[in-house]
């Protein structure tokens, strides 16, 4: 009783499930992961780990189960129950503590850098213009684009796309950052620069990170817990150490040896 | 047997107050086509309500108002609107009818334009816990807006050359003043020529302008 953090978690999953038609993506998923931790979800691809993080950015419901954000809930579906209508601002309050980077970066090409960045704080959070382009400044700082402040989008290379698209998700100031295989789309030398940002962000910073990748030898560095998933279950978690060197599972072994030999 | 078949002096003595029935036909269509804008994105936004009562009746308006004849639609609103206490000019019941027919139009032009912008935007939007009608005024609409315009100025120009219709319920535009303008004199060839010409005029003006647009804001 005596760590409290132990007790709050900032994400906490209960038996969620979670269909695409016939196929179950997530089948009883149960997880949590404290506040400020670094935590990379690994597996092959349809193992259900965006599913993951885009229920918890509340772009997809789930079926039944549980879902904790900062010890509220966002969802909580009985099994074979209509989902409960939520209410907006309920949603919204606990969305606000969320944000999100996405593969495909999703800057709004008709806005500039700035305004991308601003967006939000202005209209959502509320505060001045000023204050707003002021921070989004720092924050652009932080990604090494403060040059690129009057681009627009399509001015940009991949890597500096998806740099702008973190410092945008930074500007609302979340508790927890998501991000959806944020170099999947990229060049390798492109990767390494947005790699750097993120490697930065986790080291600076207190944030709650959940990232699912590709990148073995990043999420290597990069976490402190590593979450094997396959077929919409959690075969293995721990520390990367431990998942890495002396996997328990015979399913993470293989898996580790097919993306490791073809790295 | 001496019979001049166009009357260049006549035709010239015709023009001012074809030019006044023009001023009328292009009020008509700029009009109709404001309110068949703003009608067809009301359509539009309401049919991917989720609520169904909301989709059923933007979805059987829409659906009515393309599958019947515009003339039919004008007449109604003519003889109809009076009885149900509803007094307009025939100018403001043409620019009425023609706006409501054209905005079935463009209510799906506009949806055609809502669904070509990718999902991620709504993603991003909605993870930056922006509002769904921010999202739609400032993220989606702008960048549904510019792929639709050839097909927003082919309706336009559609619109233009429908206004002749409006003759039918006593609008005093190209046509019926042509139309008086022949029964006074008995020569139709130079006024109905000259509308032809109008026509045909500010058709490709138009056209241009819509490539302009289109040239500006299309990538």
């Amino acid at each position: 009783m005596s760590n409290k953090n132990a007790l709050k978690p900032a994400i906490h999953m209960q038996k969620v499930c979670k269909s695409f038609g016939k196929l179950a993506v997530l089948k009883d998923l149960n997880f949590e992961i404290q506040p400020s931790r670094k935590v990379a979800l690994i597996g092959p691809s349809g193992s259900g780990k965006s599913t993951i993080l885009r229920i918890l950015m509340t772009l997809e419901s789930i079926d039944s189960g549980r879902v904790m954000i900062d010890e509220e809930v966002l969802y909580e579906v009985k099994e074979g129950a209509p989902p409960p209508h939520l209410a907006e601002e309920h949603v919204s309050k606990i969305r606000a503590k969320v944000g999100m980077v996405f593969q495909s970066f999703n800057l709004f090409p008709h806005m500039s850098v700035l305004r991308n960045i601003t967006e939000a704080p202005v209209h959502v959070s509320r505060i001045s213009k000023e204050e707003a382009e002021a921070r989004a400044l720092e924050f652009l700082d932080l990604v090494g684009l403060k040059n690129k402040v009057n681009a627009y989008p399509a001015q940009l290379s991949g890597g500096q796309k998806q740099r702008v698209a973190i410092a945008r998700a930074l500007a609302m100031q979340p508790r927890i950052m998501l991000f959806d295989e944020i170099t999947s789309a990229l060049d390798p030398e492109l990767a390494a620069e947005v790699l750097s940002v993120l490697r930065n962000l986790a080291r600076t910073t207190d944030m709650t990170m959940l990232l699912v990748t590709h990148q073995m030898h990043f999420a290597q560095e990069f976490a402190d817990r590593i979450i094997f998933m396959e077929h919409g279950t959690i075969v293995e978690e721990g520390s990367p150490e431990k998942i890495f060197q002396q996997p328990k599972e015979e399913r993470t072994r293989s898996f580790l040896k097919t993306v490791l030999e073809a790295t | 047997m001496k019979e001049i078949i166009f009357d260049w002096a006549f035709a010239w003595s015709l023009m001012p107050e074809l030019m006044g029935a023009l001023g009328i036909t292009v009020i008509a269509t700029v009009l109709g086509m404001a309110l068949a804008m703003v009608l067809g994105l009301f359509w539009a936004v309401l049919r991917r309500s989720k609520n169904p009562v909301m989709y059923w009746f933007s979805t059987t308006v829409v659906e009515f108002f393309r599958s019947t004849p515009l003339l039919v639609q004008i007449y109604f609103l003519f003889y109809v609107l009076p009885d149900v206490g509803f007094r307009l000019s025939p100018l403001q019941t043409g620019v009425l009818a023609l706006g409501i027919h054209y905005s079935a139009y463009l209510a799906e032009v506009y949806r055609a334009g809502i669904d070509s912008v990718p999902r991620g935007q709504w993603e991003a939007a909605t993870a930056l816990n922006l509002g769904k009608f921010h999202t739609f005024r400032s993220i989606i609409f702008p960048q549904a807006l510019p792929p639709i315009i050839p097909a927003m100025g082919n309706y336009l120009i559609a619109m233009f050359k429908d206004t002749p219709m409006l003759s039918a319920i006593t609008v005093l535009e190209l046509l019926q003043t042509a139309k008086i303008m022949g029964a006074e004199s008995f020569r139709y060839i130079e006024p109905l020529t000259l509308v032809g010409m109008l026509f045909l005029i500010l058709s490709l003006i138009s056209a241009r302008m819509i490539r302009f647009l289109e040239k500006r804001y299309v990538q």
